[in-house]
């Protein structure tokens, strides 16, 4: 299992490019209409085109990436803790937090930096609120809220340790309840008795997405119990994966609709969170069938940490050089996104590996993690 | 080649990225931040296809990878 671990990291970070190629996808289709139609903008009139829904379902498919991303860091957390000691030492903690922290940091200089060369100025204030809620750029939520997750760990693991099925059973019935939530901000629905709780649902908090941590504990300190139940239950996984990925299109649609916009801007919905739950049992389930690619995947895993960090930039540059020298292309998006995919890959790695080959090798773990 | 000077060679280069650091086989590899979660995950990989040891996963622990010395210990109680 820990090989496959390594496996579904690798996974989940080219699934992360997928994501935030889409995104730039969704842009080209309703923002920068104008580069390749003579129509002002935004312009919806692709939505519901086959290029839409092309977009859609791979946005859907990818859901569980930062869920298995948080279930590989709380498994890790259960094997720093080990066999015999109550709780995880503080020392691997703040070690793991600062190992974590100093890259991020680093990295939101760097895409800070345009706006910062264009006149724009960060006060002391401001900058720590970027870094703190992870501004930087939209795929950097995910650090403040793994880091915070880190720090809470010690504070709950012996009660995962004593009791792991009545705290998985708390922590979902939370998830639930904070997925439900989510739907009054995606309809913009102003409920006066939520809006004291509203903030909890912030991307960059850990109580929007603790549940995938825990479960990661959980399943590092009872990975015998927890194989067989999820083997025995495999095939109900399975199909709820299937149901769930193609109910959560139609949610998607259905809640498009019901809102009266042209756009909302994606969110994770109940049913993805039981779509990724799904999935990340039947991965756990399916423990003897043969991976694809499993060495490549496993190494393009292993670097996650600094493609995670580095592939916004990739893609931003991938997207706003064809936006000005091949604006046809951004029409065209079995061509736009493969584009998006290859540079959100092949660029981070050139750089890791330029970084791990050069004398800069040394300060490896301080700009790649 | 042992197997200690293996697994330190191996976190040397492939984990630490330098050669040239500083390792003793005492070293707490968690504490210290050398080894994360890839890194462990990139190890057990290392020593499953190197040596030919299946290391299962209740063995992946904190005891088993806490050092050099730990980890070789836990290898050659698995000859």
């Amino acid at each position: 299992m820990a090989r496959r671990l390594l496996y579904l990291n690798g996974v989940a970070i080219l699934n992360v490019i997928l994501y935030h190629a889409t995104a730039w996808g969704f842009i080209a289709m309703f923002w920068w209409t104008d580069r390749y139609r003579d129509v002002s903008t935004p312009n919806f009139d692709q939505m519901g085109s086959a290029a839409y829904y092309g977009l859609r379902l791979i946005e859907q498919y990818v859901i569980y990436s930062i869920p298995a991303f948080l279930f590989i860091s709380g498994f890790f957390v259960a094997v720093a803790t080990g066999r015999n000691r109550e709780t995880v030492g503080w020392d691997f903690i703040f070690t793991r937090v600062k190992n974590l922290l100093i890259p991020y940091v680093l990295w939101s200089i760097i895409l800070l930096s345009p706006d910062w060369l264009n006149g724009r100025s960060f006060g002391f204030w401001e900058f720590l609120e970027i870094l703190l809620t992870g501004r930087a750029t939209n795929a950097f939520y995910f650090i403040p809220m793994l880091t915070q997750l880190y720090l809470l760990s010690p504070l709950f693991i012996p009660l995962i340790k004593k009791k792991s099925g009545s705290v998985l059973l708390f922590v979902g019935i939370f998830q639930v309840l904070m997925g439900l939530l989510r739907y009054t901000a995606i309809l913009d629905l102003e409920l006066p008795i939520l809006s004291s709780i509203s903030f909890l649902n912030r991307s960059f908090l850990f109580t929007g997405n603790i549940f995938w941590f825990t479960f990661g504990i959980a399943f590092g300190f009872h990975q015998q119990e927890m194989r067989k139940i999820f083997y025995r239950f495999r095939w109900l996984f399975l199909g709820g994966s299937i149901i769930f990925y193609l109910l959560g299109v139609f949610e998607w649609e259905y809640l498009l609709q019901l809102s009266g916009k042209h756009w909302l801007g994606s969110r994770e919905t109940l049913v993805d969170l039981f779509y990724a739950a799904c999935f990340l049992a039947l991965f756990i389930a399916m423990e003897n069938v043969k991976l694809p690619f499993q060495k490549t995947i496993s190494q393009i895993g292993a670097r996650s940490y600094g493609i995670y960090l580095s592939h916004s930039l990739a893609l931003m540059v991938a997207a706003r050089l064809t936006y000005h020298f091949a604006p046809q292309i951004l029409a065209i998006q079995w061509l736009f996104q493969p584009l998006l995919w290859v540079v959100g890959l092949v660029g981070p790695l050139i750089l890791i590996t330029i970084v791990d080959r050069s004398p800069l090798r040394r300060y490896y773990a301080l700009v790649f993690g | 080649m042992d197997r200690k000077t293996a697994l330190t060679q191996f976190i040397k280069q492939e984990i630490m990225r330098n050669p040239n650091a500083k390792l003793q086989e005492n070293d707490d590899l968690l504490s210290a931040g050398i080894l994360d979660s890839l890194a462990i995950l990139q190890l057990v990989a290392y020593i499953e296809e190197s040596f030919g040891i299946k290391v299962p996963d209740e063995d992946v622990v904190f005891e088993n990878f806490q050092s050099i010395r730990a980890l070789a210990q836990y290898l050659d109680g698995h000859n």
